[in-house]
């Protein structure tokens, strides 16, 4: 398990507006997520939901995605990844074979791009 | 280095934004375009004739030499209509994206020689895109700038949301009417819902197409100014009396094409109108009339077809002789497209639908607009429904958008960089620009 850590420690240290992240299966288990302060809330029943997701990609705009009991719209979707926004935080979810990578950051609109970077490096 | 560099004082950014009727250019943070050249050029044949000789020649001396003269492009709206031989008119949009690359690219030099006077090299440069342009486009451009023009630093941003933000608002239901289609995208904090994109092809030029119709089935000849030599005053309705111009080239079709749509424009500009709510025959019948005379000194007075043409815009029945298949009327583009969006972002779309499009200002769109879709939603939603009020704003409302965007302090971090673009390749678009 400990390996997974090294991803994240990589993925937070690539955005500083990266708050929270996690990696989980494609089935909503938690492989590795952020500790402590930073713990990434989201619970087992909501990471399944958010996983199959992904099945019906295009259709997420329509319906947005929850996490950590947060509503998000979906303004964006590309093959294999979901961006979302509320306000002035968002995330970025990317799924490679058998897992997704989930990074909650909080900023404006200019630090999308790291953050979506740091995604596609861990990717 | 990436856009760090860049102040916003410093170096000024170019914001290109290409159209399917007109191709806007300038400096970012000056309040319009400094060029609005028409998306079309002449190209003009090379004299068939010398390619024979040289083939002769050829054939007879056995040597290699066939030299073909190149064609010869003209551009700008004064270059365009002058007649030549053997000149055709070409766009190069088509379905709102570039398609034609060879005359993009002979535009692009055109506005950096003749409009801007700058070197593409030492200026950023934003460019526009439609909410629905293919990935294999955007990376083509990429590569055109950077590769053959040399640019430091490029961006491509949807014409949608830049229409936003020329409005001082970061979302919204953007109704775009332009010259071949219509569009409606949602925005929601600076970003275009793609999925929630609904268009269709009714725009200006199907409702020249329509006027011409109509004036083909009152009898009434267009015809284009460059045939006209000179013409004599004529009573209202009383046959035009008019001499030709005498040694003519021999205009291709296309170029007769559009220039009689030039007059049909400028016709279309001046006389139509909208209904405010839905067509009454009787408000119809009733209407004041409005002259308008032809290039040839034919005068009408206009009454009930003003309101007939641009009623297909809303209701397809009006459509005359050409197929509705494929075909949305607006109102209904922009319910289905906020009802494909996300049910909590409805309400701010509702209460922010702005209009933009140079088809827009036909009289009495915004109005008809607000009335369909009040008819449309749910009572209990605030509706409204806002346009800018100047033809300029209107038409340009994409290139003021990305000229305020281009010299945002905040924005100067987010220039795709050459150096980003020699590590990556033209990927890089598809990560940097959303």
């Amino acid at each position: 398990m400990s390996g997974w850590d090294a991803y994240i420690a990589l993925l937070t240290g690539r955005s500083p507006a990266i708050k929270r992240a996690a990696i989980i299966g494609t089935d909503g288990s938690v492989w590795t997520r952020t500790a402590d302060a930073n713990a990434f809330r989201a619970s087992e029943a909501e990471l399944k939901k958010f996983a199959a997701l992904f099945k019906d990609i295009n259709s997420v705009p329509s319906t947005g995605a929850d996490l950590e009991d947060v509503h998000f719209i979906v303004p964006r979707t590309e093959e294999n990844l979901i961006f979302g926004k509320k306000d002035k935080s968002g995330f970025f979810a990317a799924k490679i074979k058998t897992a997704i990578i989930i990074a909650i950051y909080e900023g404006e609109n200019e630090v999308t791009a790291s953050v979506r970077t740091g995604i596609l490096i861990v990717m | 280095m990436s856009g760090g560099i860049y102040g916003g004082d410093d170096v000024s950014g170019l914001v290109f934004d290409a159209g399917s009727h007109t191709f806007r250019v300038g400096f970012a943070g000056e309040e319009y375009p400094k060029g609005d050249t028409p998306s079309f050029v002449a190209i003009q044949e090379p004299e068939p004739d010398e390619d024979v000789e040289m083939k002769e020649n050829a054939e007879k001396k056995t040597s290699n030499v066939h030299v073909k003269r190149d064609k010869n492009v003209f551009i700008g709206t004064t270059k365009i209509i002058v007649p030549r031989a053997r000149t055709n008119i070409q766009g190069f949009m088509k379905d709102g994206m570039i398609d034609d690359w060879d005359i993009f690219e002979n535009l692009v030099e055109y506005n950096y020689n003749n409009i801007l006077y700058s070197n593409p090299q030492e200026h950023p440069v934003l460019f526009t895109e439609s909410a629905w342009n293919e990935r294999s486009k955007r990376e083509r451009l990429t590569e055109l700038m950077f590769e053959k023009f040399q640019v430091p630093a490029f961006f491509l941003s949807k014409n949608a949301v830049l229409t936003t933000f020329s409005n001082g608002r970061t979302g919204g239901l953007i109704v775009d009417s332009g010259a071949t289609h219509t569009s409606v995208v949602p925005v929601h904090d600076g970003y275009a819902v793609t999925n929630a994109v609904v268009r269709s092809p009714l725009g200006g030029d199907l409702i020249t197409e329509q006027l011409d119709k109509m004036l083909a089935e009152q009898g009434i000849d267009v015809v284009p100014t460059y045939k006209i030599a000179s013409k004599e005053e004529v009573e209202e309705s009383q046959p035009p009396r008019w001499t030709p111009k005498k040694n003519l080239p021999a205009v291709t079709e296309s170029y007769d094409k559009f220039m009689r749509k030039q007059v049909l424009e400028d016709m279309s500009a001046s006389i139509l109108q909208l209904c405010d709510a839905t067509i009454d025959l009787e408000y119809a019948d009733k209407l004041p009339s409005t002259p308008y005379s032809l290039p040839n000194g034919f005068t009408k007075e206009f009454m009930a077809e003003r309101i007939k043409v641009p009623e297909c815009l809303f209701d397809l029945k009006y459509l005359k002789n050409t197929a509705s298949t494929g075909l949305m009327p607006v109102a209904q583009m922009a319910a289905a497209a906020a009802g494909m969006s996300d049910i909590d972002i409805r309400p701010s779309l509702y209460s922010a639908v702005t209009l933009t499009g140079g088809n827009s200002l036909i009289l009495g769109f915004a109005e008809r607009l607000n009335h369909e879709l009040a008819m449309k939603c749910p009572p209990t939603i605030k509706l409204r429904v806002s346009a800018a009020p100047t033809s300029t704003e209107r038409r340009f409302s994409a290139w003021i958008g990305g000229s305020i965007l281009a010299s945002l302090g905040s924005f100067q971090q987010m220039w795709i960089g050459k150096s980003e673009y020699e590590e990556t390749g033209r990927i890089i678009v598809d990560k940097k620009c959303p």
